[in-house]
């Protein structure tokens, strides 16, 4: 932290008065008036500035327009500045920003005549292109008098303002059937019967029927009771469990390259509000720095809030190793979306546990495409990549032959034909519909 | 980059040409004075614009101050007429260096100026030096009267300067009396 206790001298304004009396003395002493000539501009400025030098501190107020953003989007810097006597002149303003930020004006500095331009002119824009949480300000502030003669300094710690950034979910969307797991609720039809809207068929009354089941006109057609039969609604629990144990590739943020962990972030973002937009209950487990960080099943849109929320907190753990171990908290018959980028023999090992616990588990692949690009500093990291590569290959074909789904990132449709499978597989394992 | 010269790419239209006039600024007065004089220094000419580019990337110094002594004293020395006229082009040179690096000093590498700053900016030097014009005028018309006694001349003249340093002292310290020094923001502003 550095500030101003009171409006100090600058070295303009020691120049001004060194070197202006000096050239008086010369001038008077040696008999040279030509150099009161030279004197004049020096000592008018030093006068000058000496004859409106402030002496109270303005009041200055420094303020972000929101909180919470969206990858890309853009909020706005405020630097509120009041001049109780009217001698500032000019206000600079450089405001502090942490990575993937962008700011307009480009280096977050900004001048402008207090008086003749208002502070309205001291505001920065500030975009986020990363998802994460991002710190911003605080300004070191700049206030001068006139010709520069004085200056007031505030750069105060408690001026930072923490802008949490939510991933921009990638586009997704996905067609195929939902995977048959038990529930109760939610929009999606359960392969059994039960309370629900959609008919089913009408059947003979049975002891615990609710009464306004009953279906009158074949009742009567047939003197027995008879009662409609709806088809349970089923609601589908997915788990996203995100791997941020490894972080491959270098991030050059919304418009740039994306790392592994902001593929899995902004997928899980995407397939988070595909499921929420059609009534599913959405888990988040995160592995990563924090520990392992658990969001409970919910549906709902501040449901989806809070799970981005969440994800923008996710950091990658450098120093943890992975130790393979399942998480708590998978429901049984849940969904469970892996986001992984597959690098450690661990987490394709974790896959497997989870399918042997009898979970549905599909893992996206979230390695970047381009991580075997060569390196102009170092030729042999893209060969390293490529033979880790090979070996990833072998190790995710012993997986799948296990009976877990591992397909890459592609965005709209990567899910379709995985969850087609298993929406297969699992009507085969219960039997035709009657 | 710390230490190193502000990156140019970083630098906003207005705050690089107040750089450049930093170092423009003094080596225009330096030969304006070689015009006055009939003779040409290149060494002062050279200290000069190493000590006005070393100015222009820490203009919140006291490296302006050597150059204008510098200045100064190169007049003195090479020039013997004390009405000649192109004091007052060398008192211009002085302005706008001093008014550049004063306002460079204050303003970060990439922020652009307003135009209200720059009119200002312009305003006050301008004046400053129509000041320094009117100065010459009088000063060529007593140095070829001499109504007074020289000493009566030097006598009055140090009195106003003492009351003149007082006042610029008591304003310039009216709450601490600091030493005035770098405020060290030079660390961090210009940042590169």
């Amino acid at each position: 932290m550095r500030s101003s206790a009171h409006w100090e001298p600058t070295a303009a304004h020691a120049r001004a008065v060194v070197a202006g009396l000096a050239f008086a003395v010369v001038a008077v002493l040696g008999r040279r008036p030509d150099l009161l000539v030279l004197a004049t501009p020096l000592v008018a400025a030093a006068a000058w500035a000496s004859a409106r030098r402030p002496t109270q501190a303005p009041d200055v107020r420094q303020s972000i327009g929101h909180s919470v953003v969206r990858e890309g989007e853009a909020t706005t810097w405020h630097i509120d500045v009041r001049d109780h006597e009217g001698r500032i002149d000019d206000v600079a303003v450089q405001l502090d920003v942490s990575a993937w930020t962008m700011t307009d004006p480009i280096g977050a500095e900004v001048a402008a005549s207090l008086h003749d331009d208002g502070d309205d002119a001291l505001a920065v824009v500030v975009r986020p292109t990363r998802w994460g949480r991002r710190t911003v300000g605080p300004g070191l502030l700049m206030a001068s008098s006139a010709w520069a003669g004085f200056r007031w300094v505030v750069h105060r710690d408690s001026d930072t303002r923490l802008l949490v950034v939510l991933p921009q979910p990638s586009r997704f969307d996905a067609s195929a059937p939902p995977v048959a797991t038990p529930g109760l609720v939610g929009v999606n039809r359960s392969p059994r019967q039960g309370g629900g809207t959609e008919f089913a068929s009408i059947r003979p009354f049975q002891p615990g029927d609710r009464l306004r089941r009953i279906h009158w006109p074949r009742s009567l057609r047939t003197g027995t009771l008879h009662v409609t039969s709806t088809w349970a609604d089923h609601d589908r629990h997915v788990v996203l469990l995100i791997d941020a144990l490894d972080d491959v590739g270098e991030s050059g943020g919304l418009d740039g390259r994306a790392s592994s962990l902001d593929i899995a972030v902004r997928a899980a973002g995407a397939i988070a509000e595909h499921y929420i937009s059609v009534g599913d209950r959405v888990a988040m487990i995160a592995l990563g720095a924090r520990g392992t960080q658990r969001v409970p099943p919910a549906a709902g849109h501040r449901h989806l809030r809070r799970l981005l929320e969440v994800l923008a907190t996710v950091e990658p753990a450098i120093n943890r190793l992975d130790n393979g171990q399942v998480p708590r908290g998978l429901g049984p018959g849940a969904l469970v979306v892996m986001l992984s980028p597959l690098v450690s023999p661990k987490a394709l090992q974790r896959a497997i546990t989870m399918v042997n616990h009898g979970l549905t588990v599909l893992v996206i692949d979230c390695l970047p495409p381009d991580i075997t690009s060569d390196d102009p500093s170092d030729p042999l990291v893209g060969l390293l990549w490529r033979i880790r590569l090979l070996e990833r290959e072998r190790e995710m074909r012993r997986v799948r032959e296990s009976g877990v789904a591992v397909v890459p990132w592609r965005g709209p449709g990567t899910l379709d034909v995985v969850l087609r499978d298993l929406q297969r597989q699992a009507r085969s394992h219960a039997g035709p519909r009657r | 980059m710390s230490g190193v010269a502000p990156r140019f790419d970083r630098f906003a239209v207005t705050p690089l040409v107040l750089r450049g006039l930093v170092i423009v600024a003094p080596l225009a007065g330096v030969v304006v004075t070689w015009i006055a004089a009939g003779e040409a220094v290149p060494f002062v000419a050279l200290i000069v614009v190493l000590l006005s580019a070393q100015c222009a990337r820490r203009p919140d110094s006291h490296v302006g101050l050597a150059v204008v002594l510098v200045m100064g004293v190169n007049w003195v020395r090479t020039v013997h007429q004390p009405t000649s006229p192109w004091v007052v082009a060398v008192a211009a040179a002085l302005t706008v260096f001093h008014a550049s690096a004063a306002a460079a000093g204050v303003s970060p590498v990439a922020a652009s100026w307003t135009r209200a700053m720059v009119a200002r900016w312009v305003r006050r030097s301008t004046l400053v030096i129509a000041i320094s014009a009117v100065v010459w005028v009088l000063v060529a018309v007593v140095d070829g009267r001499r109504p007074l006694r020289a000493a009566v001349i030097v006598v009055a003249a140090l009195v106003v300067l003492a009351a003149a340093a007082l006042w610029v002292r008591t304003s310039t310290f009216a709450d601490d009396p600091e030493i005035l020094v770098g405020s060290g923001l030079e660390q961090r502003w210009p940042r590169p």
